[in-house]
């Protein structure tokens, strides 16, 4: 399973913005069970849309390539479900 | 259940007169009552958000922060309340210091009493996020991350960032300019603008020896680089490898544009917001003094009076130009149309004349607006009220 995070916006596009990716094939068998764990989670969630009183927040796409099907998760700062903030957190720690 | 068909049903007016003087006197009651349950969710809709700020406005200072714990979430832990002892964690006490020089700022300088004019609450949420390199304004509250310690060191710790972001909240209560393309260039301006006042008036500078950069000392020390940006030379807060030139550009010949999408920074309003902030920069410089004096007020006036949401950078000119005069005279004036001029901007003065009379200022002040819808409201129900009365007493 392919997860590709991209972060866009911020306070001072495109410097705040950036992107990580991982492969669970490429991990760990512990962490890459996190990862499908919270994959699975994730799609159960709908994110809201962004807050047209945001300012300054960012926008998180997930693309997730499971060899089967691509799924797109697309979630802003202010409203984000709590297994997708968990992904997107997984994915930036796991990447770097 | 009854509560729920009466919520429910939805029946034109023309049809609810005619069930109203029906012969029928059930007929006649659940009509009634079907107005007045109407009646009764309108008023309450319509008076939320009036109440929902009416809560949230305290009338004095008031602080609050809550600790996310690393959690991309907009809440948290209650970590320091206004008048609470410091923190032990200097992210806490940084934002609480920093949103308390932002909020003396606007009450001493422009009489302005928090975000809403209004004494509205002002919370923080610190540690958003793990090693997040970002602050931002969710439309109630500031979050602000810590940053990842490669390329930002924590939001916190810039007093204009702060700043900026609250500002953001006055824009909302005031002109609200709409967050794309030229007019969410003119938010962004707007608050940058402010963000450096905040600094300068911190340590009282006058514009000549003030650094007009947005976020210094905010980058690691491992980034070469000023700034995120810099009103005084819009294009070069920063040059490296990492994060390439810094593309803000100081003129309306090097306007970028960019798509309205996520992706293209609603069409460029963190990019564009160059050619504005240089135009209150260049003003700064030709009044001298103090920057949140005479320029600052010109500005303050512009936003909390004189455009609407949609406006663009011209309507931006003209409005300062207007307030120029109205507040200061024709060498203030003067200076405006030059300022603007230098970036490529000239102030049509028919259209200036025109815009004086005709000008969107549907929203001014927050608590004005407030105060006026309520009004309004508050009239349209007693008329309301009155009639029901009257079919009350028609009803045997």
């Amino acid at each position: 399973m392919h997860v590709q995070l991209t972060i866009t916006g911020g306070i001072a596009p495109p410097l705040t913005g950036e992107s990580a990716s991982i492969n669970t094939a490429d991990l760990p068998q512990e962490e890459a069970r996190e990862v499908q764990s919270l994959v699975a989670r994730a799609l159960q969630e709908e994110p809201p849309p962004l807050d047209p009183r945001a300012r300054d927040a960012y926008a998180y796409e997930l693309r997730i390539d499971t060899g089967d099907q691509v799924h797109s998760i697309q979630a802003f700062d202010g409203g984000i479900p709590p297994a997708i903030g968990e992904l997107i957190q997984c994915v930036r720690r796991l990447a770097r | 259940m009854r509560d729920a068909c009466l919520l429910n049903c939805i029946i034109p007016p023309h049809i609810m007169m005619k069930l109203l003087e029906a012969k029928d006197r059930s007929i006649r009651e659940a009509a009634l009552n079907t107005l007045l349950a109407s009646v009764h969710v309108r008023t309450a809709r319509a008076l939320a958000p009036g109440l929902l700020a009416a809560v949230n406005s305290t009338g004095t200072k008031r602080r609050t922060i809550f600790d996310a714990k690393r959690n991309l979430t907009p809440f948290g832990e209650l970590v320091r309340g206004e008048g609470g002892p410091a923190s032990p964690d200097q992210a806490v006490n940084d934002a609480y210091d920093g949103i308390g020089l932002t909020y003396d700022f606007y009450l001493e300088e422009f009489n302005r009493n928090s975000l809403d004019g209004n004494g509205m609450r002002l919370d923080a949420v610190v540690h958003y996020g793990d090693r997040v390199n970002n602050a931002f304004f969710d439309g109630t509250r500031m979050l602000f991350g810590d940053g990842d310690g490669a390329r930002f060191i924590n939001l916190t710790k810039s007093p204009d960032v702060i700043a900026h972001e609250l500002t953001h909240g006055v824009t909302r209560f005031t002109a609200g300019l709409d967050y794309h393309k030229q007019s969410g260039a003119l938010n962004e301006s707007v608050s940058d603008v402010f963000g450096s006042l905040v600094k300068q008036w911190a340590q009282n500078q006058d514009a000549q020896s003030a650094d007009w950069l947005i976020g210094d000392g905010i980058f690691t020390p491992a980034i070469s680089g000023d700034a995120l940006r810099s009103l005084k030379a819009p294009g070069t807060a920063y040059n490296n490898p990492l994060f390439g030139e810094d593309p803000q550009p100081d003129h309306m010949s090097k306007f970028v544009p960019l798509p309205d999408t996520q992706a293209g920074d609603n069409g460029g309003v963190h990019i564009n917001s160059g050619i504005p902030n240089h135009v209150f920069f260049l003003l700064a410089i030709a009044i001298g003094g103090k920057a949140w004096d005479i320029p600052g007020h010109i500005w303050y006036d512009t936003l909390v009076n004189r455009v609407g949401e949609f406006a663009q950078f011209e309507d931006f000119a003209k409005a300062t130009y207007e307030g120029a005069g109205s507040l200061y005279g024709t060498a203030e004036q003067s200076a405006v149309r030059d300022a603007w001029s230098k970036v490529g901007i000239e102030i049509d003065f028919g259209a200036s004349l025109r815009a004086s009379k005709d000008s969107p200022k549907s929203r001014k002040g927050g608590a004005r607006v407030d105060t006026e819808s309520l009004a309004e409201l508050h009239a349209r129900l007693d008329r309301l009220a009155k009639r029901v009365d009257e079919i009350a007493k028609k009803l045997p």
